[in-house]
């Protein structure tokens, strides 16, 4: 998973970097890649010509009601109809819908990644969370140290009954950071991005596994024998502009995504 | 054909191209264009006939007003004098400094309500903070009153309104920016208090003292303890929850608002997670998805709370600190009252809508209710001085940043701007620097004694920052709307009507009653509620009234001798300086006449009015010392607690009131006063 997870993550990274000038620019260009996308992969998995003809007769069908309404045996005929090719074309859309979850799964991960949370401003606090496996070391055992320009504003809040230990930092100073946690003299990094537009916030970095890992794709997993389940800090939510409103990335994406599936299905030939 | 039925792509970028060749078109284009210019022109008139007369002086000049809420001149100038005010004394020396005349009586939402419409409390109708309902006796809040939606369809347990609810401003009259207006002078006026909610007439307001929280009270402060306060129960402005720690983890509730979509109407919640670290002595809250980790005496920022009043369907937002006072030895969580949350206002803070959010947008969130300050929780002991101020410190922070910003703004027309924290730490930290005052302590002297003083340091960085902004068009205004004066004594006037035979129907050995439940109204002549205000009870006005309206002067006069008389048992001391007859002292209208008292009482310095004596109840004895941590007032006489006037010009006036402030605002810009206000222009 942690390759799978590099290359992916590293894949939107490259594509992305021409338009980290304003947020609206990358939300473009990957609703436009998600309409595609999900485009393709429909026309690939689906059976085009079913679907066709499936289409075809329910458009045949409504013209029969139209046409012969007066007749009441030939509407009923032709309703029992609509309804049967209706589930033909929902079934049709069956196949292809179980290749595109994941599709859908990879990119809502990816632009939760880098539209979900923002970085730290100089001033603000978060919570620097650290889970600990069950049967492991104790939450006295685990200790943090900040680089200069991160403040540790309080001592560690143990919550035993959840295997949970707490730390409220406070960001001094803009930069790019990595936070050491040791537990049992061992040492483990969580990266913290203070101030300056960076492409990504990674939220949760995780050992656990691997649905918990392909949710978290943003930095390397812990490893496996780590006494860590976890380390979380909690960044602030994002949002995105819009005539004086802010909008959380999802209601983009979705009408995005969609003008643009449905504006592309012609030119790339898709029955949907 | 082909010319008249192309696209109107076409058709808009013809006569560009063929225009220089055809000079019969190029004509008719021209006579289009003027009539379009003519019909522009006249239908720019209309719009601003009868609506915008723009006032010659709406350019050239600008005007600062900052209102600084109880300012004692007589404190001020003593200060002045020693040189600790040097903003202050530079504004004295470039214009003058006044005493200020307040209203009868000298009470904040009566005093701000003047300075609004220029009219005495007879012609704005606000007569005391808390009035009464002369068909019902029982009293209210003065300043705004909240009507649920006229029609409902019944759901299961659901009540779905019909119709919107309604909030009124119960002030009446023109307020001085609708004027200005009218005339084309452009006015922002920050919480300037009887003015919620603020009426959009495009003038952008922020309200003010009078504005609730999110419970629709002046406060109502939430305390979770493992170790409740004795006599919790009768705590009032706030609740008490007894908590226990179980695992590392307590589970409580917040409570908001009234869910007035249930039949029932409950009260709205949130449940919260507390967990709590004794030997490090740190919490964290866990409240809708959203983490609080606090060290032990830390205040949090502000934390969004939504509660559901229609499940998925509808909820309001408000706001709230949470400050872990204790975690060790024993648990002790207190909750700010939850306020308006102004990036999503489920009350009318603002004129236009829009403009709390944008004020949130720039400057974060901020306190919405009237008055910020904790005052309930210090007086019950829930925070302590230390606390309190910390408390209000973050509140006087939170309004400072947000005048730094109205000051940057500002371009043109008026700007005002009101701060509370002067009279609240006024009302607070009297006992702290008054060695007679029953409730001081010399170790409070020695802590807190300077409190008093730097708030007026304080005011005098506010003038400081004002008069920066100034430039040479710009005047600047800084005023208060009373004084102060000690509060030693509290006088209960109805336990003294009980015992003088005005008040009837109370059971003498009953510790206390109250004249809801206990009066025997047709022997009844009179009742006080409010903090100055006495009625008779009319038969002609209220429903069991005992006074007929040929008796009404002989009987007002007669009681208001009798109070001018009264001395304190134990000192020998006057307890009222005076009584005014409302008919000599008001010119009503006739929507306002009803609602005010008959006699307004203007107690000796170091007398007030019981707070028990103001809601109503009846209780003994009728003088006693005033322990109470709120131990400065100003709810006395008026002529012993005149407010404060500086100014950037001299002032020609002698005796300025508040009203002739009000006039000097429109006489700034040139405007006729109208007939109704009652000020003169100060210079």
């Amino acid at each position: 998973m942690g390759a799978f997870n590099t290359a992916i993550t590293g894949a939107f990274d490259l594509l992305l970097a021409p338009f980290y000038t304003h947020p609206w620019w990358g939300m473009v260009v990957l609703s436009a890649l998600s309409g595609v996308l999900l485009l393709l992969v429909f026309r690939h998995t689906s059976n085009q010509r079913a679907i066709r003809a499936a289409k075809d007769h329910i458009i045949s069908h409504l013209l029969e009601v139209l046409l012969y309404r007066d007749e009441l045996r030939v509407v009923l005929r032709a309703q029992a109809r609509l309804a049967k090719d209706n589930l033909r074309y929902l079934g049709h859309a069956l196949v292809p819908l179980v290749f595109m979850i994941p599709l859908v799964l990879i990119l809502m991960v990816q632009i939760d990644l880098r539209y979900g949370r923002r970085p730290l401003q100089v001033g603000e606090r978060a919570i620097l969370a650290v889970k600990l496996h069950s049967g492991g070391p104790t939450a006295d055992e685990v200790s943090l140290s900040a680089p200069p320009g991160l403040v540790i504003e309080t001592p560690a809040l143990r919550m035993p009954a959840i295997r949970e230990v707490d730390w409220r930092i406070r960001a001094d100073t803009d930069g790019d950071y990595r936070l050491l946690v040791t537990v049992a003299g061992e040492e483990y990094e969580k990266r913290i991005v203070v101030g300056r537009r960076a492409p990504r916030v990674s939220a949760r970095r995780t050992g656990e596994g691997l649905w918990d890992r392909f949710l978290n794709p943003g930095e390397p997993p812990l490893p496996a024998d780590a006494p860590i389940a976890s380390v979380a800090v909690s960044y602030p939510g994002a949002s995105l502009p819009l005539f004086g409103r802010r909008l959380h990335w999802i209601w983009p994406w979705l009408i995005l995504s969609l003008a643009f599936g449905y504006a592309l299905k012609g030119p790339l030939r898709v029955q949907v | 054909m082909a010319r008249r039925a192309p696209s109107s792509k076409r058709l808009s970028r013809a006569p560009d191209r063929e225009s220089p060749r055809d000079p019969g078109k190029r004509e008719t284009l021209k006579k289009l264009a003027a009539l379009g210019l003519l019909s522009l022109t006249g239908l720019g008139a209309l719009s601003s006939c009868g609506r915008r007369l723009t006032s010659p002086l709406a350019r050239e000049r600008k005007l600062i007003v900052l209102g600084l809420d109880g300012l004692d001149p007589h404190y001020l100038g003593r200060l002045m004098a020693q040189g600790k005010l040097p903003n202050m004394s530079r504004l004295q020396e470039m214009g003058g400094f006044r005493s200020l005349a307040s209203t009868i009586p000298p009470q904040s939402p009566v005093a701000w309500a003047s300075f609004i419409t220029g009219q005495d409390p007879g012609g704005h109708g606000i007569y005391d903070f808390i009035q009464r309902d002369p068909s019902t006796y029982l009293p209210y809040l003065s300043i705004a009153r909240t009507e649920p939606p006229q029609r409902t369809v019944s759901v299961g347990d659901w009540k779905l309104p019909l119709s919107r609810g309604k909030v009124e401003l119960l002030r009446r009259g023109h307020a001085f920016w609708d004027t200005l207006a009218e005339h084309g002078v452009p006015a922002t006026i920050y919480r300037v208090p009887s003015n919620f909610p603020p009426q959009d007439t495009g003038t952008k307001q922020l309200a003010g003292l009078g504005a609730p929280d999110l419970q629709g009270t002046y406060g109502e402060f939430s305390y979770y303890s493992e170790v409740p306060p004795e006599r919790a129960d009768k705590i009032t402005g706030g609740a008490v929850y007894p908590v226990s720690v179980r695992d590392g983890r307590i589970s409580a509730r917040l409570m908001g608002p009234d869910n007035t979509l249930h039949k029932d109407s409950p009260r709205s919640f949130a449940d919260f997670q507390v967990w709590v670290d004794r030997d490090n002595r740190l919490a964290k809250i866990v409240i809708q998805g959203q983490d609080v980790l606090l060290r032990q005496r830390e205040w949090s920022d502000w934390v969004p709370i939504r509660f559901e009043m229609l499940p998925h369907v509808r909820s309001v937002t408000g706001i709230c600190r949470f400050y872990l006072k204790e975690v060790s030895p024993h648990f002790k969580l207190y909750v700010t009252p939850i306020n308006v949350d102004p990036m999503d206002p489920a009350l009318p803070i603002a004129a236009p809508a829009g403009f709390a959010p944008e004020l949130a947008d720039k400057l974060g969130r901020f306190y919405t209710q009237g008055f910020p300050q904790d005052v309930k929780a210090l007086r019950y002991g829930i925070l302590d001085d230390g606390e309190y101020l910390h408390q209000s410190g973050i509140a006087f922070a939170e309004a400072r940043r947000m005048y730094e910003h109205a000051l940057n703004q500002f371009q043109r027309g008026v700007l005002f701007y009101y701060f509370s924290s002067t009279d609240r730490t006024q009302h607070m930290f009297w006992r702290t620097m008054d060695s007679k005052h029953p409730a001081y302590e010399t170790r409070l002297g020695a802590e807190y004694g300077r409190v008093y003083e730097d708030c007026y340091r304080a005011s005098d960085d506010l003038v400081g920052e004002a008069m920066e902004a100034c430039d040479r068009d710009t005047t600047l205004i800084v005023l208060s709307d009373h004084g102060f004066a000690p509060y030693y004594r509290s006088f209960n006037l109805n336990t003294w009507l009980r015992e003088n035979g005005y008040l009837s129907g109370f059971d003498l050995s009953q510790p206390k009653a109250s004249i809801f439940s206990h009066a025997d109204w047709y022997q009844t002549i009179a009742y006080g509620i409010g903090f100055n205000s006495l009625y008779l009870n009319m038969q002609d006005r209220e429903p069991y009234g005992a006074v007929s309206p040929d008796e009404k002067q002989v009987i007002a006069r007669r009681l208001a001798d009798d109070l001018r008389r009264l001395r304190d048992p134990d000192t020998g001391d006057r307890v009222i300086e005076n009584v005014y007859l409302a008919d000599d002292v008001y010119s009503y209208s006739d929507d306002t006449r009803p609602y005010a008292p008959d006699l307004i009482v203007g107690y000796a310095r170091g007398y007030r009015c019981a707070d028990d004596s103001v809601l109503g109840d009846v209780t003994d004895p009728v003088i006693q010392d005033n322990r109470d941590k709120w131990s400065g007032d100003h709810c006395i006489d008026r002529s012993l607690v005149p407010g404060m006037l500086l100014a950037a010009k001299p002032i020609q006036a002698p005796g300025p009131a508040l009203a002739d402030v009000t006039a000097t605002i429109l006489a700034e810009f040139g405007l006729p006063i109208p007939d109704y206000m009652s000020g003169k222009p100060i210079w």
